[in-house]
């Protein structure tokens, strides 16, 4: 395991300065990885619902140290959220052994985030539209709307053999964001 | 997430701190919702003043929490939503399900 220390180092480069990120995990020994090699920011976790919220600390550190607003820090973290609570519960259906993994892009002008799982995969166009009058009081079944709705791009692709991919983009306020070269 | 219920004229106030979300804050909502329907409430009001966040879990328990009130002849509102939370109900449209007030008299008046 790598970075298992209390404090997770990540850097970026902004105007040509080196930025480093020092994210505060006190449960950061629960990750099973963690690399920031550049241009990624890299993390996996087992597949249970406590890493959710690990997950999300971690990244919202992370996205604040990019420069989003705290707006646009809630939207995408729910919006991770989502993606990660499915690749746990639906796409590994709990199995601890099975990995989710999370990787963030800062791009020029926004972020990508991709978070796989080790599951059977799904189609996205069989999940009833849970704004549909008969589904709108079922107590599941929203996430994906919430996804799309909170980002600027979703893409789901299932790699046999591999997972489930979740891709989420977003456009940001920090214009100026880029990955060195 | 911390939870705090107290009763008013007959309405139980259910007031979670925090995030109602998956694992933990879903969890101790419906814990506490039930808790309240065993105790003999029939009505509910949940203030949201202090709830940090919610997500898809979150909501299908506050679903649940309606469903359970409502087939036992009672009545659950929303109580003080963050703009935050009232977004997100509103992508779903579960806003448009719930009763909800800005002003805990104007909500315990509208169960009489």
């Amino acid at each position: 395991m790598q970075n298992a220390a209390n404090t997770i180092s990540h850097s970026i480069v902004r105007h040509g300065v080196t930025l480093y990120l020092l994210i505060a995990a006190p449960e950061a020994d629960k990750l099973i990885a963690m690399t920031s090699t550049l241009p990624e920011f890299r993390l996996a976790i087992a597949s249970n619902l406590e890493n959710v919220d690990l997950v999300e600390a971690i990244l919202e550190a992370a996205f604040e140290r990019f420069g989003l607003t705290s707006e646009e820090n809630f939207k995408v973290g729910l919006a991770v959220r989502e993606a990660v609570a499915n690749a746990v519960q639906h796409g590994n259906q709990l199995d601890k052994e099975k990995r989710v993994t999370v990787e963030l892009w800062p791009l020029a002008g926004g972020i990508a985030i991709r978070v796989t799982d080790e599951g059977d995969g799904f189609d996205p166009q069989e999940v009833p539209d849970p704004l549909a009058p008969e589904n709108l009081l079922k107590p599941s079944g929203r996430g994906i709307l919430l996804m799309n709705n909170l980002m600027d791009e979703v893409k789901f692709d299932y790699h046999p053999n591999q997972g489930m991919f979740v891709t989420l983009r977003t456009a940001t306020s920090s214009p100026d964001l880029q990955c060195p070269t | 997430m911390k939870l705090t219920a107290r009763q008013r004229e007959g309405v139980s106030i259910i007031e979670p701190k925090g995030k109602i979300t998956i694992g933990k804050g879903d969890i101790a909502l419906r814990d506490a919702v039930q808790e309240a329907l065993k105790a003999g409430s029939k009505n509910i009001l949940i203030n949201l003043k202090k709830a940090t966040r919610i997500d898809s879990s979150g909501m299908g328990e506050l679903i649940c929490a309606y469903t359970s009130v409502t087939n036992r002849g009672g009545k659950l509102k929303l109580l003080n939503l963050p703009s935050s939370i009232q977004d997100v109900l509103g992508i779903t449209q579960l806003i448009t399900v719930f009763d909800v007030f800005d002003d805990e008299e104007e909500a315990l008046a509208s169960y009489r």
